[in-house]
């Protein structure tokens, strides 16, 4: 028999992942943390973060009450212009870059 | 703070599938099935599956275009199979709720990367106050009033 669970917000789960990918963003950008920090950045990885965030942003935007539309805006705007300012010349990555990772 | 200054492994690929399953599984749970775990919801909500399936479409719209076959056909073919089931359970869902085309990729990096340069010739100050602003990347259109659908992250 199936367990039974009282609730699962997925506007919760959302915001987690939002600011799951912004995170992920800040550390490949070299930015801190709060576990810890990181001086090599990586270009693409801060970039499919960046994507993966303002795809959720993007979409959902128009649903967000306006406090969490207005911070996550703000949070994507800074890490987009961390990205231009740290990789100036950085080239838009390959078909094939997200693979699984198993 | 032990791991300060150091490199830390952090793949956003596996960050990235592992979002998109929670949102299919989230998703399913919502229209009544059992997570791979075995647990169901006692109230499923299917604005909260709706949610879960536009938030799982925009990755995938998104994203797609990078992934390799092997990842995008399977979820694209899940993704897929949840929206008609739900379609099926919620035939009064609006057309322009359903997710939207697989856009192209190269096209939005060009666009927010235009934007970006606009902003900085526009704006070269940086000492400016900052002013919350709606995200900026394509795609978001003009800000429109919140339905409240999602609310803000706890303890902010």
């Amino acid at each position: 028999m199936a367990q039974m669970q009282s609730e699962l917000h997925v506007g919760q789960l959302v915001a987690d992942a939002i600011n799951a990918f912004l995170s992920a963003a800040a550390l490949h950008l070299g930015m801190g943390s709060q576990e810890g920090e990181t001086r090599e950045g990586n270009a693409t990885e801060a970039w499919l973060a960046i994507m993966g965030a303002s795809a959720l942003v993007s979409e959902l935007s128009p649903h967000m009450a306006e406090p969490m539309r207005l911070y996550f805006g703000k949070a994507l705007d800074e890490v987009l212009q961390a990205f231009a300012a740290r990789y100036p010349d950085e080239v838009v990555p390959l078909p094939g870059l997200l693979s699984d990772p198993a | 703070m032990s791991q300060a200054n150091q490199s830390l492994p952090f793949s956003v690929s596996e960050l990235t599938l592992t979002i998109l399953e929670g949102f299919l599984t989230a998703a399913s749970m919502h229209m009544g099935e059992a997570s791979p775990e075995g647990v169901r919801l006692e109230k499923p909500e299917p604005m909260q599956a709706w949610l879960a399936l536009k938030s799982a479409g925009a990755l995938l719209d998104q994203l797609a275009p990078i992934m390799n076959a092997d990842l995008r056909v399977p979820l694209h073919a899940r993704l897929t199979y949840l929206f008609e089931t739900f379609e099926a359970k919620v035939p009064q869902t609006a057309s322009e709720n359903r997710t939207p085309p697989v856009s192209s990729l190269h096209g939005v990096v060009e666009e927010a990367w235009k934007e970006m340069q606009v902003s900085a010739q526009l704006d070269p100050a940086p000492s400016r106050a900052p002013v919350p602003q709606a995200p900026s990347l394509p795609g978001t259109g003009l800000p429109q009033r919140g339905s409240g659908l999602l609310f803000p992250p706890r303890g902010r």
